[in-house]
């Protein structure tokens, strides 16, 4: 399946800015499941100069400095990417949860270390007793741990309710979990916090989501959006990426661009500017899946636990 | 081999010493027993006995008295309001013989190359991790492992620049550590003034005891960080990186800029552009070679680490990555200050360095093990349980201390999150005897030692910061918790070479004729200063001219002035209208109101929460000065600090004499006039001085404006005791009489206090000034045209030169003279615009940095 992304995010400001530093994660990375074919970055006004590299955690990162006085600033990604199916494994299949919480300190394996780092409390993630209570009803004693995990998004899916504008990005899981609404930032947050609490690593994953229009509507331009979801680590079968806005297991319809520990280490546009009075910010993202072989087939929904 | 205390201790007669009586259970610093001194301690025990107790508490008081002029200040609590707590030090030196000291430098020196190793490897390849040397939860769990510090790129691989350790002693007498200090380690600064205050009290004790000097650690430190630089490897831009004077440390961050020779900045004063970083100065951006930074790890770059970080360089982190700045101590270092390392480091040690580890870590189990966990809630008791990183919101506790209540909670939350907490042994610390006064006592101490790279090793301070503690409980070393410290002599085995910062006089320097770049905030801070001293002379001379006529003998319902001279007091503090329409309202004197008149004075004189008492105007002159004190001689220091001790102490006593107040006042205006008087005639002529020296013409100018017009614009009745007392308030009787006599006249004293170019006190002379700043300010040489701020002084000035004295004086029927009225309403308008003109242009470089807006991510509905 092949897509065509444009994201477009406008700064505006009151006054002037005379300089503007910024770095994005905007550019989709590359794994076995998806390739990057094409990538540009475009910034008006023009930058300096554009340096990229890659961060901690692999993603693709641009840093560029706008030094002509500017009372907007415009940053337009565009890619090309082509996504191949998820196969996640037998939710019945996978170890016990335990297994997988007690082996991941002891696996010193490069693979072993990289997952375990994502057991830890990040700056937008700390693990609580209620995270971990709240958890704890989906990771009954020896459950495997992806048919447990699957529960889990399930029940986020069911119990909270989506509610944009209720929370901020400073929002903490642990105010999500008692509120029970948010957006699919805090949802990934919960369901990441959820699992670290009980001593499994979890990361948080950012990208797009392709929307189906309503039947017989066009496509809207722009009406797409940036969207979050999480991936847990299961050993043997590597990471499986969970959706507890959507209740899917992503596949064909979510792009990735970056993962990190939470929303902090893989924030889209992230910039310091002097001046510039108030400011607001406007964002835009088409995902345009290009003609095919095969019809874009949505995930089917994760099934309601069987209990 | 581990460091362990001198083998014997020889009885040494005194009289000081046998007074003294170290705690029991501890080993003491200076005597194996009572009344019998150790071998280190005994040349200086005796000497001190040949000076007496009696001198001893006399050259002491004189020391302090030192210390508190210089402002020699900690401010603990990081307090804006800078209720800085002067610097605590006791009297009587920590001494150190060289035999045991060649051990602590050994063992200093290894500790700092292994902390470089494993912070090489964990921001690298993190080999440590693979081969399991390290738990891999101790490092990820650690909130002070920067991710986006990995793989920066350091120059040199040096890591770790400025490395402390606190050490203590424990009863066997073996030294070990309690704490490593890897960010940015404070105390540097501070032991070079203790070193110069004990050194200034005991000159012959100082020098016969052969004490080791301080500065090669700092001729060593400047040279490592001269390596760093990428670019102008001979002469590279140096500067030091503070947070600012709220932070604690900046007595200490001023004081070693000054002393290493590098400009002091703020996050604000540095710019990062096109991959490199500049200092904003007040003749353009200058390219930044080495920055020693004084922040914590990250505060540094609000861009990639702590976004509300208010004293960081945002793109600090790229620009490293990019080759474009080296920075010292390398960010993220914090990660290997947290005691759950110290229980590997002997592993360690013998892995990288194949040595055994010389200088033992107090014994420390880190929770995020099992067995360790075990061990800790079991012996709860004998711990002191300690947050494993800092900024967990854990203070340490004393296992044995706890309610069985609080303990419970504690072990809950130590489950919870184990990897968080460490225990520690408990270590009763040795003691060493502090001055009391009259005699001496045993406090217990901590000793905090410094190393810095060099040439491929490490150099380290022969001396550092002892400080003492009440508490016999293995304290938690830190600074906030008791300031005193004590200077630390480390003896020589043979005669001592005197060494300086300076460059040996063989090598030719080369001449200059400006001094380190003047950062724009500096030069704002230099022309507030002018102001508000300044505008405290002023306040300062009407009050005296008020008081000396409300106390004189003369009757107080006769002076026709003090309406006229209260509505001028009221253009810069604040007097209750009712009563200034009641002095006017009476014409004359004081009547009724004398009570009111005093209550007033009083308050303009004393009152800190009144805007533009003297009080309050003293303590905002204070406070600036404060900030640029590196900027300002340490004689024109010490006598800002006297006026503010002065001033403030009569207040307190609540009440106060107008007869008192007359004196306090003349004081003030003497010692404010001792610091003008210094300002001029030890500061270059360099764009410093001009700033300081704009601020007091524009506000004597305005101060000189707004007396003219609330005086004289309007007639009054008897005209001469007004004249008599603005000739006063601005300090030209003396003049007027040598010229005139005693004839008082409006024109006369008009061309006096206007536009007579020579009296220094006249509006025109502060105007010709301004304008001749303003022309040598830095400007565009590409832009031949005047400036702005040029055209402003000119038209200020024209303004004043083209009136005709005389003409001022008339005066229309209701007894206004409205050409006067006119040209100061006038001048009051065009010098605030100067004013601003010149700090929008030079001051005002940019605001505080903030953060682009930052976007949630939403799905689609």
């Amino acid at each position: 399946m092949k897509y065509r992304v444009k994201h477009v995010t406008r700064y505006q400001y009151g006054d002037k800015v005379p300089v503007c530093l910024n770095e994005v994660h905007l550019t989709p990375r590359q794994n076995d499941r998806q390739s990057c074919l094409k990538h540009r970055i475009q910034v008006r006004p023009r930058p300096l100069s554009v340096t990229n590299r890659v961060d901690y955690f692999g993603n693709p990162v641009h840093f560029f400095t706008v030094q002509t006085g500017h009372s907007h600033l415009t940053v337009m990604s565009r890619s090309l990417v082509e996504i191949r199916p998820s196969t996640p494994p037998r939710p019945n299949a996978t170890p016990p949860w335990e297994t997988v919480r007690d082996g991941l300190p002891l696996d010193t394996s490069s693979t072993g270390l990289d997952a375990f780092q994502f057991v830890f409390d990040s700056p937008c993630i700390r693990s609580s007793p209620e995270l971990a209570a709240y958890c704890a009803l989906s990771f009954r004693p020896g459950r495997p741990i992806l048919e447990a995990a699957l529960d889990l998004t399930h029940r986020i899916y069911h119990e909270f309710k989506y509610q944009p504008g209720s929370t901020s990005v400073n929002t903490p899981p642990s105010e999500v979990l008692r509120t029970r609404r948010g957006v699919c930032q805090d949802f990934a947050h919960v369901q990441i916090g959820c699992l670290r609490s009980l001593g499994l690593a979890a990361r948080y994953v950012s990208g797009y989501l392709l929307t189906q229009p309503p039947p017989g509507q066009a496509r809207l331009m722009g009406a797409d959006a940036s969207h979050a979801w999480l991936s847990i680590y299961i050993p043997q079968h590597g990471w499986v990426d969970l959706d507890p806005t959507n209740n899917i297991i992503p596949s064909l319809d979510h792009i990735l661009l970056a993962w990190g520990r939470d929303y902090s280490d893989v924030c889209p546009v992230k910039g310091i500017f002097h001046g510039g009075g108030r400011h607001s910010v406007s964002v835009s993202v088409d995902v345009i899946p290009l003609a095919t072989s095969s019809a874009p087939s949505a995930s089917p929904p994760i099934p309601p636990p069987a209990t | 081999m581990s460091v362990s205390p001198p083998a014997s201790a020889t009885p040494v007669a005194s009289t000081l010493f046998p007074g003294y009586q170290p705690p029991p259970g501890v080993y003491d610093e200076s005597c194996a027993a009572p009344a019998q001194v150790r071998e280190a301690w005994g040349k200086f025990g005796s000497m001190l006995e040949n000076v007496g107790s009696v001198e001893v508490a006399h050259r002491w008081e004189q020391a302090r008295r030192m210390l508190h002029e210089s402002g020699v200040t900690y401010n603990p609590y990081g307090d804006p309001e800078g209720t800085n707590r002067p610097w605590e030090l006791d009297a009587i030196p920590l001494i150190v013989n060289s035999a045991e000291w060649k051990q602590i430098s050994a063992a200093m020196t290894q500790r700092a190359t292994l902390l470089n190793l494993i912070l090489g490897d964990l921001y690298g390849p993190q080999r440590m991790l693979a081969e399991g040397l390290v738990p891999a939860s101790l490092v990820f769990a650690h909130p002070g492992f920067l991710r986006p510090c990995r793989w920066t790129g350091v120059a040199n691989n040096l890591h770790l620049f400025l490395y402390a350790a606190d050490l203590i002693r424990s009863p066997n007498g073996q030294w070990c550590v309690y704490a490593d200090r890897t960010q940015s380690p404070s105390g540097t600064g501070y032991a070079v003034e203790n070193r110069i205050v004990i050194s200034r009290m005991f000159p012959i004790i100082f020098h016969e005891c052969q004490v080791q000097r301080l500065a090669p650690f700092f001729v060593a430190l400047r040279e490592t960080l001269q390596s760093l630089a990428l670019r102008h490897r001979d002469n590279p831009r140096i500067v030091l990186l503070t947070p600012g004077p709220s932070h604690s440390t900046y007595f200490e961050d001023a004081y070693l800029s000054r002393y290493l020779g590098y400009s002091l900045v703020e996050g604000g004063d540095l710019a990062v552009r096109d991959q490199r970083v500049f200092l904003k100065t007040l003749g353009g951006l200058l390219p930044v070679d080495v920055i020693l930074r004084r922040l914590e790890d990250e505060d540094c770059d609000p861009l990639e680490l702590r976004g509300d970080s208010p004293f960081g360089v945002p793109g600090l982190l790229q620009t490293i990555r990019a080759g474009g700045v080296a920075v010292a101590n390398a960010l993220g270092n914090g990660l290997v200050e947290t005691p759950a390392l110290a229980p590997f480091l002997p592993g360690l040690c013998r892995r990288l360095l194949s040595e055994e580890l010389k200088l033992p870590s107090v014994a420390t189990w880190w929770c995020g093990q099992k067995r360790e966990l075990d061990y800790v809630l079991t012996h709860m008791n004998q711990l002191v349980i300690r947050p494993a990183y800092r900024r967990i919101g854990f203070d340490p506790v004393h296992g044995d201390t706890l309610s069985a209540a609080e303990k419970t909670a504690l072990i809950a939350r130590i489950k919870a999150r184990p990897y968080l907490f460490v225990g520690q042994e408990k270590l009763a610390m040795s003691s060493a005897p502090t001055w009391d006064g009259s005699r001496l006592v045993p406090h217990h101490i901590a000793l905090r030692t410094y190393a810095a790279a060099s040439r491929g090793s490490y150099v380290v301070m022969d001396g550092g910061v002892a400080r003492t503690s009440v508490s016999s409980s293995p304290l938690s070393a830190s600074l906030a918790i008791d300031p005193r410290s004590k200077d630390a002599w480390v003896l020589s085995e043979g005669p001592v070479q005197p060494i300086s910062l300076l460059p040996p006089a063989s090598q030719p320097l080369e001449l200059r004729r400006s001094g380190i770049e003047l950062p724009s905030r500096v030069a704002d801070n230099l022309y507030w200063l002018g102001r508000l001293a300044e505008r405290a002379e002023a306040v300062a001379r009407l009050l005296r001219t008020i008081l000396t006529r409300i106390t004189s003998e003369l009757d107080a319902s006769g002076l026709p002035e003090l309406p006229v001279l209260f509505s001028a007091l009221a253009e810069q503090t604040e007097i209750a209208p009712s009563l200034l329409a009641a002095l006017q309202s009476q014409g004359q004197g004081v009547g009724d109101n004398l009570n009111r008149v005093e209550e007033e004075v009083k308050k303009s004189l004393f009152d800190g929460n009144r805007l533009g008492s003297l009080r309050s105007t003293l303590t905002g002159m204070h406070r600036v000065a404060s900030i640029v004190r590196d900027r300002i001689s340490s004689d024109a220091w010490r006598i800002l600090n006297r006026v503010q001790l002065e001033y403030t102490t009569p207040s307190e006593s609540g009440a106060t004499q107008l007869g008192d107040a007359l004196s306090v006042i003349s004081e003030t205006i003497i010692n404010l006039a001792a610091f003008s008087g210094l300002a001029m005639e030890s500061m270059t002529r360099a764009q410093g001085w001009r700033f300081l020296d704009m601020g007091r013409r524009m506000e004597r100018a305005l101060t000189m404006v707004s007396l003219l017009r609330s005086s004289l614009v309007q007639s009054v009745a008897k005209p001469v005791p007004v004249l008599e007392a603005i000739l006063d308030v601005a300090d030209s009787s003396m003049t007027y009489r040598s010229r005139y006599l005693s004839t008082l006249q409006l024109a006369p004293v008009l061309d006096l206090l206007l536009t007579d170019e020579s009296n220094p006190r006249s509006v025109v002379f502060q105007i010709l000034a301004l304008s001749n700043h303003v022309d040598n300010l830095p400007r565009d040489i590409n832009k031949p045209s005047t400036s702005p701020e040029q055209r402003l002084s000119l038209a200020a000035l024209t303004s004043v030169r083209l009136v005709e004295v005389t003409s001022l004086c008339n005066e229309q029927a209701d007894g206004t003279r409205r050409e006067l009225e006119r040209l100061l309403n006038r001048l009051s308008e065009q010098l605030p615009k100067l004013s601003d003109t010149i700090s929008h242009r030079y001051l005002i470089h940019s605001g505080p940095s903030r953060q682009l807006e930052t976007i949630s991510v939403e799905p689609t509905a």
